[in-house]
């Protein structure tokens, strides 16, 4: 799959749906749809990333574990005043559902767009074909 | 799918879907909509979200929606659900995300000829003063023991602090303060999200606008309100920022793994609830209260900064003359008493309006009910209301602004951020904005005809006109 994802319709939120090989890449795919909003500023300072962060999420379902873990990287994002922009997946399980990602960002003052928060509403992961697909509703 | 034939029409403004439409509604749902209002719903999910609000355990009466409905996620925005207190649920997705995000309108002393001359310097200086935008801090960085302090006394605190005037606390609903703010129950993480946030506007649709009122409807009222027709006033739309978006996010999360525990059933995992009565309702009820007073704080302190800007510019050595009419949540759970029966009333993108004699309204306005106020569109108008004895139907609640009818990104394909801002300083108005995307995701086009969303409104007999703003300044995120 070449598009790592696409914007669908929604009136106010954003909602996308993110394409990948298998789950971790959809994982990854949805978290660089949120990167990309956040970068339509250009960045003044132009800054490579920089210190890799681990982050590690434990759920009690693939929708959770999904919602978790973006919600980790925007509350990580605003409180470091960061985008993340690489994500590097190194354990990935479904029994019991948990991820353990390593994250790298770019400092930022002022990003492109409000992210406020991942929502459940028709949140949907599923196999499409010879892909994984997944469809995520962000509050902006 | 919900069609036009599945609805049943009560009156001219008034549509209902009846509770045999689907097996798992508890009561009908009501939609408050002329022809033109109604036909707009179809082209999205509202009316969905609508019914999977009528689902809830313990709601009463109907489902509402105000007449700026549109998609949103769990409740529609501009949806309206009351549920007895304690048989009835509380759901952190019929709040939202930016708890009381909500809307405080300023009065000040002088008119259009006054400022006018120094609009743009006055822009200039309010943006430079209010931080505005995503991920820019504000001026304060709050201790341990200021966030406490907000979160359970809001305005008050910020008052005491020198951030305001005696009057501007009882000039907000619940007095920019709920009763039921408790600290302890908002998250560590919730808090530092927060704890550089107070006083800045955000982005998304959050604006500040220097407004002329254009029109008068009912003079009585108006003059009850401190307002005249061509006098300059203020508007700030804002809400509880990163405090609030992580409260949100951590009950829809807890409450999620609560539901086999209460056996709830919900058509859409975004509407994660719980009793009322059980532990994590009240915790969420606590935390979302305390978010709410962060919220009426935010908004305190920007008016603050904008007296500061407003006296720096047009000067006054001892005031800046801009007095707080009122503050309005539209996002936000109440506790309230309705015909005798205590319930939780869940508004997302709905005003409170309360009608004449109610107690809750302040005295100088209990005469004439609550002043109710509603933002329109950066180039339209805005409209300040009254509270009618006959909203009593909608556990008086109104719309919340004029409700969007086209995706941003639709927004975006249609009209650049430069397009936008041209045709908005062509109609005089000065445009202070950070994102030239968000203006163009803002644009006009995107949202409904405010003026037909309230003519409902004062129709359908939920409030009364009293007096229209039109937009001169405008600082947007």
């Amino acid at each position: 799959m070449d598009k790592q994802y696409e914007i669908l319709e929604h009136p106010a939120d954003l909602k996308i749906r993110a394409f990948g090989k298998d789950l971790p890449e959809v994982f990854v795919n949805a978290a660089q749809a949120i990167a990309f909003q956040q970068l339509q500023i250009p960045n003044s300072k132009k800054q490579i990333p920089n210190e890799e962060e681990e982050i590690f999420i434990e759920s009690d379902s693939l929708g959770s574990l999904l919602v978790d873990w973006l919600s980790e990287i925007l509350y990580r994002g605003e409180v470091n005043k960061k985008v993340y922009t690489d994500f590097e997946v190194a354990e990935f399980s479904e029994n019991p559902y948990k991820i353990k990602s390593k994250t790298k960002g770019v400092p930022f003052e002022q990003k492109g767009i409000d992210i406020k928060a991942v929502t459940y509403h028709e949140l949907e992961i599923k196999k499409a074909g010879d892909h994984w697909e997944a469809v995520v509703v962000f509050d902006i | 799918m919900i069609t036009k034939k599945g609805l049943n029409k009560i009156s001219d403004y008034l549509w209902e879907i009846p509770k045999n439409f689907r097996a798992d509604m508890r009561v009908p749902a009501r939609i408050y909509a002329d022809q033109n209002l109604l036909e707009k719903v179809f082209s999205d999910k509202s009316l969905e979200q609508l019914v999977n609000v009528a689902t809830l355990p313990g709601i009463i009466n109907y489902a509402l929606a105000m007449p700026d409905m549109h998609e949103g996620y769990g409740f529609p925005i501009g949806g309206v659900g009351a549920m007895d207190m304690s048989e009835g649920v509380i759901s952190p997705g019929g709040v939202g995300y930016d708890i009381n995000c909500g809307v405080r309108v300023l009065r000040s002393d002088l008119n259009f000829t006054d400022i006018q001359p120094r609009l743009a310097d006055l822009m200039n200086q309010i943006q430079r003063d209010v931080p505005s935008g995503v991920g820019r801090g504000g001026m304060m960085k709050l201790s341990e023991a200021d966030m406490k302090s907000v979160l359970e006394r809001g305005v008050a605190y910020l008052v005491e602090k020198g951030h305001g005037e005696q009057e501007d606390i009882e000039n907000c609903e619940e007095k920019g303060s709920m009763i039921g703010a408790d600290a302890a129950a908002v998250s560590e993480r919730a808090k530092k999200r927060g704890q550089d946030q107070l006083g800045t506007l955000g982005g998304g649709n959050h604006f500040l606008e220097v407004q002329t009122v254009e029109e008068i409807f009912d003079e009585e009222i108006a003059k009850i309100f401190g307002l005249d027709k061509n006098q300059i006033t203020v508007m700030i739309h804002s809400g509880s920022r990163g405090l609030g978006h992580q409260t949100c996010s951590d009950y829809v999360s807890l409450l999620h793994k609560n539901l086999e525990k209460y056996k709830i059933r919900l058509p859409d995992q975004e509407l994660a609830c719980a009793p009322f009565q059980s532990d994590e309702g009240k915790q969420y009820f606590s935390a979302m209260a305390a978010s709410a007073n962060f919220a009426w704080a935010n908004r305190q302190l920007i008016m603050h900064l904008v007296r500061g800007a407003w006296q720096r510019v047009l000067g006054s050595s001892t005031n800046s003359g801009l007095k707080l009419i009122y503050d309005v949540a539209h996002n936000i759970a109440k506790i309230e008493e309705h015909n005798g029966q205590r319930l939780v009333v869940h508004r997302k993108g709905a005003t409170r309006a309360f009608g004449p004699g109610s107690k809750d309204v302040p005295e100088k306005y209990r005469p004439v009910g609550q002043p109710v106020l509603i933002p329109g569109t950066m180039g339209t108008a805005s409209y300040i209301l009254a509270g009618l004895a006959s909203g009593q139907e909608t556990f008086f609640s109104v719309c919340h602004g004029a409700g969007r009818v086209m995706s941003r990104h639709a927004a975006l394909r249609i009209r650049s951020g430069q397009a936008v801002k041209q045709e908005l300083e062509e109609q005089g108005i000065v445009v202070r904005s950070l994102s030239a995307k968000g203006l163009a995701e803002e644009a006009p086009l995107a949202y409904k005809d405010i003026n037909n969303v309230v003519e409902v409104v004062a129709k359908a007999g939920l409030a009364r006109k009293v007096a229209r703003l039109r937009p001169i300044g405008v600082v947007k995120g």
